[in-house]
């Protein structure tokens, strides 16, 4: 079970690092492309001020692999000071509450793309649910990571 | 309430949650306790991060790596050092100066004290520093740095505020050479007293040489800030066309990236991003909550009666950003505060692009406010010394730039002159 839940977050860290790669990519080329077609074809580039509404998916898959690399912003300086038993009981309380927070974001986001499913945006003419669609999935990217992370540790300390 | 809230935050912060989380947690406890429906969670958070001009973040982010690599930071520290390295304390001079042109460049204070904090603490040790002292001038110097645009804490207050970012880039130059000068003259006065050694004279031919190898990276400043003044571009443009600059002197020009390492740089910039987009996104949630529940009406009636006018409204601004950016790293920190303290210091009088420079060069001290600072920890961890004996050789050093700092704020024209002088 933890070998595959392991097999599983390696395949998925692997997808989540190219889709955000590529996204950074693609952000740095379209308003690069946008200065271009204005200065070279005086033509303005109607949709590449709504590249910014996906640009919500390049923020939560950045944000759920910092979880995964550990290296969101936090404040550990109390929590090392702590002797080692209550320090494991505080870590094991805190990720509990992250892990709900992520189950929420699945919760509501997936509501939320309920509630826009006919809006479409202005000049793609793409459906809005495909935006919010990242927090779902990067609410289920942050459990996955988050257990495979705690197979890590039980299997340490085995 | 919102002192409960304040206290769960700080609970969570405590127990070690990422600080984005655990503003987010924060706000749904309220809008669970307000009976509020909880799809404003990702609503709200969607649109913190929602803006076209907020994804110059991740641009300048990836500008700033591809920076990095190349080789750039390297000529850098060398023109800096032969233009002051031949001065008493002249190595711990070259430091501050050579993060004046690579802060110019990057725009994480992070990203800046591994460049420079690399290449330069090995040099410092080499001629009879300390690990602690030179890892103390590599912490002051970036906290100097934050003011040289680009800076990332500059673009979220400019959007959150809605100042012009182009106003906020040129009016903290002054500021930061004003700060950069008052650290090279107290690391020349130590120096003195103490008898550092300083390197021989560089002659006018290597001045030259160093000087034109240095030349196509600071071209950088000026087509970002030419770029932006002109109206040629916005500043979220100026990131894409930094990024493509970039990229073609660390290709092309210097044959120094592969690209493999171009990759590791996008994949990093994503992780980056999302660390920083993801709190500026929670932060928002958070301040909608305190928004409904009208804390800042409260708080801001609280402030006007304690009274002081401007002159005591900015210390308190100095005083909450330099206790809050110690804990929160200044993003965090700006996204909350900017919408309560931004319309009272212009109901003050205070103009937004002044005060946005202060908050931003405060930003710089807390930072590296010893014990917790976050960029202390990153600049503790180059240098290879614990934080504690950082603390002794750095506090001097923070201190001049925290007075320099309240001196910008009493004299509003420090700030002010140089954008009236180029028409914002």
């Amino acid at each position: 079970m933890t070998r595959r839940l392991r097999a599983l977050n390696r395949v998925l860290v692997t997808l989540e690092t190219r889709a955000a790669g590529a996204l950074v990519i693609s952000v740095a080329a379209v308003v690069l492309l946008q200065v271009l077609m204005r200065y070279l074809f005086a033509q303005p580039n109607p949709w590449s001020e709504e590249v910014s509404r996906f640009c919500f998916w390049l923020s939560l898959l950045g944000a759920s692999l910092a979880v995964e690399k550990r290296s969101h912003f936090g404040f550990d300086q109390v929590v090392n000071k702590l002797a080692p038993r209550t320090k494991r009981a505080v870590e094991v309380a805190a990720s509990a509450v992250v892990l709900l927070f992520a189950l929420l974001l699945i919760g509501t986001g997936i509501a939320l793309m309920d509630l826009t499913m006919g809006e479409r945006s202005a000049a793609l003419n793409l459906p809005v649910a495909l935006v919010y669609a990242a927090a779902p999935v990067s609410g289920v990217l942050m459990v996955i990571h988050m257990l495979a992370g705690w197979a890590d540790v039980a299997e340490g300390s085995r | 309430m919102g002192g409960l809230l304040v206290g769960i935050f700080g609970l969570l912060v405590l127990a070690a949650i990422p600080i984005g989380f655990a503003l987010a947690i924060a706000a749904i406890v309220a809008i669970v306790a307000a009976d509020l429906p909880l799809v404003i969670v990702p609503q709200q958070i969607v649109a913190g991060m929602d803006s076209f001009p907020m994804l110059a973040v991740p641009l300048f982010i990836l500008a700033g790596f591809l920076m990095d690599v190349g080789g750039i930071s390297r000529r850098l520290v060398t023109l800096a050092r032969t233009l002051v390295g031949h001065l008493p304390g002249g190595l711990g001079q070259v430091v501050v100066m050579a993060e004046v042109f690579f802060s110019g460049v990057s725009g994480s204070t992070s990203a800046d004290a591994a460049a420079i904090g690399g290449i330069m603490v090995p040099q410092l040790t080499a001629n009879g520093y300390s690990r602690a002292r030179a890892t103390a001038i590599v912490s002051a110097a970036c906290g100097m740095g934050i003011l040289i645009p680009p800076a990332i804490v500059m673009v979220v207050y400019g959007v959150i505020g809605n100042v012009s970012i182009g106003a906020l880039f040129v009016a903290s130059i002054v500021p930061a050479l004003l700060i950069a000068v008052g650290l090279m003259t107290q690391i020349g006065w130590q120096a003195r007293k103490q008898g550092w050694p300083a390197a021989e004279r560089a002659s006018l031919a290597e001045v030259r040489r160093a000087a034109l190898d240095a030349v196509l990276p600071l071209f950088m400043i000026v087509v970002i800030l030419g770029g932006i003044r002109f109206g040629i571009f916005t500043p979220t443009e100026a990131a894409a066309v930094a990024v493509a600059y970039a990229l073609l002197l660390a290709g092309p020009v210097y044959r120094s990236l592969t690209v493999r390492e171009l990759w590791s740089k996008v994949v990093q910039t994503a992780i980056v991003s999302g660390m920083v987009l993801f709190v500026v996104g929670a932060a928002h949630l958070l301040g909608w909550v305190l928004a409904i529940m009208q804390a800042p009406q409260s708080l801001a009636s609280s402030v006007v009666a304690m009274g002081g006018g401007p002159v005591g409204f900015m210390g308190l601004t100095i005083l909450i950003f330099l206790l809050l950016g110690a804990i929160l790293e200044g993003v965090p920190a700006v996204v909350l505060l900017t919408p309560i303290l931004l319309p009272l210091a212009t109901q003050l009088g205070i103009d937004p692009v002044h005060f946005g420079a202060v908050i931003v060069a405060t930003q710089g001290i807390s930072v590296f406010l010893p014990p917790v600072g976050v960029s202390l920890l990153v600049a503790c961890s180059v240098g290879g010394v614990e934080p504690a004996e950082v603390a002794r050789p750095l506090w001097p050093y923070l201190v001049l730039m925290l007075a320099l700092t309240v001196a910008i704020a009493l004299v509003p024209g420090v700030v002010l002159w140089l954008p009236g002088l180029l028409g914002y």
